[in-house]
């Protein structure tokens, strides 16, 4: 997940400087390390809001950097990120009640032919209109490659919620993205 | 990973999922912003703040034992080298190669860099130095998007004016400065004579 390149610092030597030094450049490349998949994450669980999303980021570093005295390196230091920003975006939409706008297909109803909108979701629409659990599961594991077991310590969840929420979650992103003939 | 009990529960097309993996990219102006919020915090910023470090005390030895010694401060300026020497800038900039200190390290580095600038001023080549405090801002031209140069590259942490005769021995000087012994680099540039 973090990827280093041959000759750069691993992320324990960057975690170092910054702390002990307060290095900037370390943290520079920390960031630039990992910002991108913390971006991606906040922007798909931010409905596509870019500010809400930078805000997520934002408060996940300084969030993240105020508490690295206390990491103990037990996960990767991705893991640990993602799980602030998550964190942190479960907490907006507690207190923002900021919910998916286009309407979900009931669980009960991913048996059966459900009709849907007459336009066809794009992907990132489709995503857009899972539930938070569906969406956050399949986004850490689908997408960021995480494994279950990371995503349900991520989550606070068992291994086996993550696993039925993701096999609900591609269930139904296929129907989102059928082709609108193929829905009545 | 979970075995799928229905074909619909597999994953989807690995080149669609390699698609949201290559966007959206973070805006670029974030980086900074983080940055500028955790210097603000004193968390970063290769100092410790509550501690001054190597120039942190020079400009009270500019100000005061620096100028009596120098004999030729005035009110309406800043002092001048005595002897009719030059004047040079030295640029101090530090990267990875610099040996930053360590909290419990920073009170004895700054007396190294204090006593090197006090044994200048005792020869009355000593004007001025200052180090360099985190936290920037970057003003361009209209329509010409700003460019931090702190982004890439040796960072500039401070600075000294000093006397010196001629190139050679300004050299000789910033040979015994003490950022020199701790991996920082120093960039020698003539002042322009008033």
């Amino acid at each position: 997940m973090s990827g280093e390149a041959a000759g750069t610092r691993s992320d324990e030597a960057l975690v170092h400087a910054t702390l002990a030094h307060r290095d900037e450049r370390a943290f520079r490349e920390l960031y630039r390390r990992h910002t991108p998949l913390l971006y991606r994450m906040a922007y798909r669980l931010a409905d596509g809001d870019p500010d809400l999303a930078q805000d997520a980021v934002h408060d996940t570093w300084l969030r993240a950097v105020g508490t690295l005295h206390g990491f103990a390196w037990r996960s990767t230091l991705s893991t640990w990120l993602t799980s602030i920003l998550v964190n942190r975006m479960r907490e907006v939409w507690r207190t923002r009640e900021r919910r998916p706008t286009v309407p979900l297909v009931p669980a009960h109803e991913l048996s059966r032919p459900a009709p849907l909108h007459a336009e066809r979701l794009d992907l990132e629409r489709a995503i857009a209109a899972l539930p938070a659990g569906y969406r956050t599961v399949f986004l850490l594991h689908d997408v960021e490659g995480y494994s279950h077991e990371q995503t349900a310590e991520m989550l606070g969840v068992e291994v086996g919620t993550s696993k039925s929420q993701l096999a609900r979650a591609r269930r139904s992103l296929r129907r989102l993205l059928e082709p609108e003939e193929t829905l009545s | 990973m979970s075995t799928p009990t229905h074909p619909d529960e597999g994953p989807l097309d690995e080149a669609v999922l390699d698609g949201l993996r290559r966007r959206p990219e973070p805006p670029p102006a974030l980086e900074d912003r983080v940055v500028a919020a955790l210097a603000a915090e004193g968390r970063l910023g290769s100092r410790a703040p509550a501690r001054r470090r190597w120039l942190g005390q020079l400009a009270a030895l500019a100000a005061s034992g620096a100028a009596f010694v120098l004999g030729r401060a005035s009110a309406s300026g800043p002092p001048a080298a005595g002897d009719g020497r030059a004047r040079w800038m030295f640029l101090l900039y530090e990267d990875e190669g610099y040996a930053a200190p360590t909290a419990d390290e920073a009170e004895a580095r700054v007396q190294e860099y204090v006593a090197w600038a006090r044994a200048l001023a005792r020869q009355a080549r000593y004007v001025d130095g200052a180090e360099l405090a985190p936290g920037a801002a970057v003003v361009a031209p209209p329509g010409r998007a700003p460019r931090d140069p702190r982004s890439e590259g040796p960072q500039l942490a401070g600075y000294f004016v000093v006397g010196a005769t001629d190139l050679a021995d300004a050299r000789q000087l910033a040979e015994s400065c003490p950022h020199v012994r701790y991996g920082g680099s120093v960039v020698i540039r003539p002042l322009v004579q008033g």
